[in-house]
């Protein structure tokens, strides 16, 4: 490097004075910084205080596009959809895997397709009477329990379900109280 | 000009400042590990240049990315080599980083004072990780959705949960990835992140030029560091003879990349993101495979989370680990053996992390995704390029090619009299019906008909079949007695529908693996009348007279 010899100026850098400068070339440059910064942070930081829509039931079959065999069946949920300054009317929010058996024909049971290791969707294998997640090669039982060895720390987040009398038909609609939950850990927490 | 350049010199000091940067004396003169320095500067401006100019045409939101990318790859004059390179370099970049790193390592050139200089290099390494992460998202298709949501969900997951939850909704802008979590990507990828590598790259190399390049170590005594004290007549100037040798290798580098992105890859674009649909095959890039591969040990948080951090931390402290005075190889040879040992174990992990090693999915969905997956990784279904023309619209079935020559037209008028009415046959009609939706299906299985593949006519479609009959047999454990079909029709005008069943008959099946006897034959389900239980799996695709498939065939 060059060399800088320059010589040492008289400054006031040891009396009171200078070291009541400097505090105040630090007060005043870091006020200066907090206004965009702190202004900014706000708005970086605004999806922490985000809410989601509370989660209702929605019609999402009839109880007829059940077969009552015991195997699920995939169907997609169907609501309007908000993202940031987008609405989506009529759109697919989720998807959901619902069930009959034959030995209580008149309880549907559901589950969200969501893995809920890392958020992939799960797939249902008729052959192997298992889901499957194409991700980390999680399976779970028809019913959604975990089949272990599974990189997933539980087993498909079952929904709450309910019947009413079909307004049009003569049948009934099955309507599904829709949730995600946080991915990754043993318990069921649904997300905000 | 020569008067031009002393005023210029005396307004700004320029002739210092080039001198400080670029004339710089190098012990020992240019050898081909010292440049991978240069080359990753070489990389980024190249990244720079091409991504500004992709930049002119990309749109960042949901409805419009994908879009856009898709404008640029297959529309723009001159957009698809412009994107491959930039999508290829991004990858060379890991290796070149890679290969930066093994020099610095194996001739110990982290030891002091270097070992600031050896973490700069380490953050460095992970902000071109974060650029290439950011960049994954943008082309909006379901690898970069599926690829990041999985990214995303490991950091949710990590531990304690209000972290981990604060962490995701700030990277993806609101619990699931959207409007705001693509903008935040955009902007991470084409503004802040290159920002912080500029300065990181500035200091990086000017701590080089502090410091001077560190000698071959068996070229200085031990426990001295002569980089600054070499005498003048053992120096190579930077300019030209090292210059001129580090644009040799950039000149390699670039020219094995343009023959690679003009003739072998095209940055790949998959359809259109889907948060509805998972596809099969969804991993991680290649560099990240080692981690992909650790979670198939175990428990997500140790492996996913807190072995990669205990990597790093290890690398940040290997400058004291490694604390033999000497620099010398044969007095590290401990240093060594565990630099060795990590690159075997990250080798090992990146295969374990491939799709290919442990649980598979099943037999009939491996063979569906080998015909008819869509294209990613410079890898599409082999149905897929099939030439329009030659789709006849009709039913195929691989009996054709496992029959004896010359015997196949009767081997499939034997098929259709078996199924007419059978059992089988109406299973598969209604499966086709009721199940795919198959159109042309309408009752049961009077109008499945299954005819000769016209080779004549199609022989592209008639290769296609026979390899797919190939992938059934290799699977005749899992799909015991099994056979395919493929259904084509005219869906509309312009626009063709593939069914592909394959069809077998089920055998006990534990843990996603064939149960077998004492004699090794696996062991078949019946009905009680002793008939076989089969079993269809069908998948169907569509293509369009347009589709962008056939350009590489």
């Amino acid at each position: 490097m060059a060399q800088h010899s320059t010589a040492a100026a008289p400054h006031d850098g040891d009396d009171r004075r200078g070291f009541v400068k400097r505090v105040l070339a630090v007060v005043v440059g870091g006020l200066c910084a907090v206004v965009p910064g702190a202004a900014a942070l706000r708005v970086f930081l605004s999806p922490l205080w985000r809410r989601g829509a509370d989660a209702t039931f929605i019609p999402v079959a009839t109880l007829d596009a059940i077969p009552a065999d015991g195997v699920p069946r995939m169907f997609k949920v169907v609501a309007d959809r908000t993202d940031a300054w987008n609405r989506f009317p009529k759109e697919p929010i989720g998807t959901v895997f619902l069930r009959r058996t034959a030995e209580k024909p008149d309880e549907v049971h559901a589950c969200n397709a969501v893995c809920p290791h890392l958020g992939c969707m799960v797939g249902y294998q008729a052959s192997q009477t298992r889901f499957y997640c194409p991700c980390h090669q999680s399976a779970f039982q028809p019913d959604g329990k975990l089949i272990p060895p599974s990189a997933a720390a539980r087993g498909l987040d079952s929904l709450d379900v309910k019947l009413e009398a079909d307004a049009e038909g003569d049948g009934k609609r099955v309507l599904v109280k829709f949730q995600n939950f946080r991915s990754g850990i043993p318990a069921k927490v649904a997300k905000s | 000009m020569k008067q031009l350049l002393e005023w210029l010199d005396d307004r700004t000091g320029i002739r210092r400042l080039t001198h400080e940067a670029l004339y710089e004396n190098i012990p020992g003169g240019s050898r081909w590990k010292f440049v991978w320095g240069s080359t990753l500067v070489f990389a980024f401006a190249m990244q720079v240049i091409t991504g500004t100019v992709l930049w002119m045409a990309y749109s960042p939101s949901g409805q419009t990315a994908w879009e856009s990318v898709f404008y640029i790859q297959n529309v723009m004059p001159g957009g698809a080599l412009l994107r491959s390179l930039h999508h290829y370099m991004a990858q060379a970049m890991v290796v070149l980083l890679a290969l930066h790193l093994m020099q610095v390592v194996i001739c110990g050139a982290y030891r002091a004072p270097r070992e600031i200089n050896f973490w700069l290099g380490m953050i460095l390494m992970q902000i071109v990780l974060g650029l290439s992460l950011t960049g994954y998202l943008l082309p909006w298709d379901q690898l970069a959705l599926w690829a990041v949501t999985i990214g995303a969900s490991m950091i949710e997951a990590s531990p304690p949960p209000i972290v981990g939850e604060t962490l995701n909704l700030l990277l993806r802008g609101g619990p699931d990835i959207g409007a705001n979590g693509l903008l935040r990507f955009y902007l991470l990828h084409v503004l802040a992140v290159p920002a912080i590598l500029f300065i990181f790259t500035g200091v990086h190399y000017y701590k080089v030029i502090i410091h001077g390049h560190g000698l071959p170590p068996q070229k200085e005594n031990i426990g001295e560091d002569t980089a600054k004290r070499v005498p003048l007549d053992k120096r190579v100037y930077f300019i030209p003879d090292v210059l001129t040798s580090e644009m040799m290798w950039i000149g390699v580098t670039s020219f094995i990349l343009v023959v690679l992105c003009v003739w072998f890859y095209h940055a790949p674009l998959e359809a259109h993101a889907d948060p509805q649909i998972t596809p099969l095959g969804t991993t991680a890039p290649w560099y990240f495979l080692w981690i992909q591969g650790a979670l198939k040990l175990g428990d997500k948080v140790l492996w996913g989370i807190i072995f990669p951090t205990i990597v790093l931390v290890f690398f940040f402290a290997f400058p004291y680990l490694d604390n033999t005075p000497s620099r010398r190889y044969a007095d590290r040879r401990f240093a060594l053996i565990i630099c060795f040992a990590f690159m075997s174990s990250f080798t090992v992990l990146s295969y374990m992390g491939t799709a290919e090693y442990g649980v598979n999915t099943t037999a009939d969905q491996e063979i569906f995704f080998y015909m008819a997956h869509e294209p990613a990784h410079n890898k599409m279904g082999i149905l897929l390029p099939v030439p329009y023309e030659q789709l006849p619209s009709g039913m195929y079935t691989t009996r054709q090619f496992t029959a004896e020559e010359g015997m196949e037209e009767s081997a499939i008028a034997a098929l259709n009299e078996t199924l007419y009415g059978s059992p089988l046959g109406i299973q598969l009609g209604n499966q086709l019906r009721t199940e795919a939706h198959n159109p042309i299906i309408n009752n049961e299985a009077t109008n499945i008909r299954f005819r000769l593949v016209p080779e004549a006519e199609a022989p592209r479609l008639a290769y296609v079949m026979d390899l797919y009959e190939r992938q059934i047999s290799k699977e005749a454990k899992e799909l015991y007695n099994g056979w395919g079909a493929v259904i084509i029709t005219d869906n509309q005008a312009n626009l063709k529908r593939i069914d592909l069943v394959i069809i077998w008959e089920a055998i006990e099946i534990e843990n996603g693996q064939p149960v077998l006897d004492e004699n090794g034959n696996v062991k078949p389900i019946l009905n009680e009348d002793g008939t076989p239980v089969y079993n269809i799996s069908i998948k169907h695709v569509f293509i369009h007279r347009d589709a962008a498939f056939f350009m590489s065939y």
